[in-house]
């Protein structure tokens, strides 16, 4: 195989969720357009991080991902094999490798089960070993996440999110998995909690290379862990660049907007930052606007004099720097204007 | 040794647990313990009544009809000389076995199609609820003794005219259930692994539907009971000689001024039962439904 194939290959994503009206004569009224369109690569041992408000589709597309979803159109490719036309005796396999973690700790374990039969149920499902055998991949398991093994006969009501979290962590690793999608896999805990499972993340990659997809909605922590980040907006991905660039220099006025709202640790700098508020609720992925998607709510746009573009012409992902691409006509005017500067939080 | 062990299977949740949960449950309030302990009596004698009895509950004594309780018949006879108390006991028995056939029957039936039409969805789920509702739309009580004259009288067909009445409750109950635990975290984390849907049905659904079933069967026996009685009161269920308790009655009730004791006892039995098991059933429900969360599993708050 070809060293280059990066590890996922997202391409042209898009997964609609029909509603649907009537009982017997069942017809579909309207796609919501959880995500249109969305293309992105990741390599091998890199974490890509995942941002953008409720509703963006950020966690559908890592949920299509993992096969949860059946993508509309497009296709998701693991090492060159795409998921979409695979052999169903090999799919199980190759799914394998795709693991999740997900958001509340709460929920992602079976209350009814001993932790330690919810870490070992990949095991069993996938036929791994015998039963003593699998005991004992789940205390190594135990041992990785930094649990003692004594606690796999403990029910999830007895542990703390932190815990569960590590819990659901090591199910996750149970089948030796290359690509992980973290699911607001954090957002959920305490912040001191968040530091060491954050910790733990990196650790786990670096011993056992690991490439993550890290969805969340808090800038801060996504830019700690993330090699890439990548910015959602209404099932588009609207910008994609490394994250010292990204927080740096954003260069979607979608992005300036997300980065003005994330408080900055020095008051100094907090103190002369301008928010930018954007008026409305993001419209219904039911029915996007036309054109570039975030025209109705651009601040940008405003300033410019509302061009008609805009609203008539789709934007597509360009790339500006190296490695930076972003979806707007108007890209240019952001970069290194006093906005930037402000939003991020640099001197004049 | 034990810090070593590891638990790779589901196992029980084992018998300390239980106890402790008990004990837990005991101490809530006095009615639960009230409750608790008439079914466990009446449990008791319904299992053991026969060596109880010191009559044969069928036992004809033309020489003493109709006699009022004394050390002899504590409960009094009846007016063919019958022990009363023997056939009040052999009636508990009776209750019982007909409460759990009736609710295993539709538990078994109901929770099953429940559950796979909340894990199929669309038309399926469509078609079964629509049954249900047709089950529903009907006064349950005189659907059951509509069947029942229908089938003709007897114990066996009260059962099952009661069990076709009380399986629609348990598909909605499970189908509920279902349709919340399907998008729960730990069923996609289940998903993702690779696990097909009868594992997900059998590994995940049907042991965290249960605790909300067993809850509605232990409000259910007393219905079951007294829905049981009041057929055979009006002459659809057990037939003479059987001692069920709405039977007894039905044949106590024209000697009420001669003979207080006849349908008195029974009716008192019946009474004090489903009171236990009703008892029994509210207990569990208010101790299940605020925390379901915590000792019984559930999601941790």
């Amino acid at each position: 195989m070809n060293a280059r194939v990066p590890l996922l290959s997202i391409d042209d994503l898009r997964v609609h969720f029909p509603i649907t009206k009537g009982v017997v004569l069942r017809r579909t009224v309207g796609q919501v357009q959880a995500v249109d369109g969305v293309s992105l690569e990741l390599s091998e041992g890199e974490t890509v991080g995942l941002v953008g408000e409720s509703g963006s589709g950020k966690t559908t597309l890592g949920r299509a991902v993992v096969g949860l979803y059946r993508p509309t159109s497009g296709s998701i490719a693991f090492r060159g094999t795409d998921l979409g036309t695979i052999r169903s005796e090999d799919a199980k396999g190759v799914r394998a490798q795709l693991q999740m973690v997900f958001q509340d700790p709460f929920a992602s374990l079976d209350p009814r089960w001993p932790i330690g039969a919810s870490i070992g149920e990949p095991l069993r499902i996938h036929g791994v070993g015998n039963r003593r055998e699998r005991r004992t991949r789940v205390g190594e398991l135990l041992d990785v996440v930094g649990l003692p093994r004594r606690m796999a006969g403990r029910f999830p009501h007895e542990l703390s999110g932190g815990q569960r979290q590590r819990v659901g962590l090591a199910r996750a690793l149970a089948l030796r998995p290359a690509l992980i999608v973290a699911d607001e896999a954090v957002s959920a805990l305490d912040v001191s909690v968040q530091a060491q499972i954050i910790n733990l993340l990196q650790r786990l990659q670096r011993e056992f290379g690991l490439t993550y997809l890290f969805i969340a909605h808090d800038l801060a922590v996504v830019h700690h862990i993330s090699d890439r980040v990548a910015v959602m907006y209404l099932g588009r991905l609207v910008e994609l660049a490394s994250g010292s660039d990204l927080y740096g220099k954003p260069l979607h006025p979608y992005t300036v907007s997300l980065l003005s709202a994330n408080p900055v640790p020095d008051p100094a700098v907090e103190a002369r930052r301008q928010r930018i508020v954007l008026p409305g609720d993001p419209p219904n992925p039911a029915s996007p606007p036309g054109g570039c998607r975030f025209h109705t709510r651009c601040w940008l746009r405003e300033r410019l004099g509302s061009p008609e573009r805009c609203a008539s012409e789709d934007p597509p992902l360009r790339g500006l720097a190296s490695g930076h691409t972003v979806a707007c006509h108007f890209a240019e005017e952001v970069a290194d204007s006093p906005v930037q500067r402000h939003a991020v939080g640099a001197g004049d | 040794m034990i810090a070593e062990q590891v638990a790779a299977e589901p196992e029980t949740t084992g018998g300390r647990r239980a106890l402790r949960a008990t004990r837990r449950f005991l101490g809530v309030s006095w009615l639960n313990v009230l409750g608790a302990a008439i079914v466990v009596l009446v449990l008791f004698l319904a299992v053991l009544g026969r060596g109880i009895a010191p009559h044969d509950p069928n036992e004809l004594d033309l020489a003493a009809t109709l006699q009022g309780p004394a050390a002899a018949h504590w409960f009094g006879t009846d007016n063919l000389g019958r022990d009363l108390f023997s056939r009040v006991l052999a009636g508990a028995r009776i209750s019982i076995e007909v409460a759990v056939i009736i609710l295993f029957l539709s538990v078994a039936f109901g929770t099953l199609l429940g559950i796979v039409s909340g894990l199929v969805g669309g038309l399926v789920d469509e078609i079964i609820m629509r049954i249900t509702d047709l089950f529903l739309a009907f006064p349950a009580f005189i659907l059951a003794a509509a069947i029942a004259a229908t089938l003709g009288p007897s114990l066996n067909h009260t059962v099952l005219a009661l069990a076709v009445v009380f399986w629609p409750w348990y598909t909605r109950l499970a189908r509920g259930q279902v349709l919340s635990l399907r998008e729960r975290e730990f069923v996609l984390a289940a998903r993702v692994a690779g696990a097909g849907t009868m594992r997900i049905a059998t590994g995940h659904l049907v042991r965290n539907v249960l605790p909300i079933i067993i809850v509605q069967v232990s409000l259910d026996v007393g219905y079951a009971i007294l829905a049981t009685s009041a057929l055979s009161f009006l002459g659809l269920g057990a037939q003479p000689p059987t001692p069920e308790w709405g039977a007894i009655i039905t044949d106590g009730r024209s000697y009420i001024q001669t003979a207080w004791w006849f349908p008195t006892f029974p009716g008192l039995a019946l009474a004090v039962t489903v009171l236990g098991f009703n008892l029994l059933g509210d207990g569990l429900r208010d101790w299940i439904d605020p925390r379901l969360r915590g000792s019984l599993g559930g999601v941790e708050g």
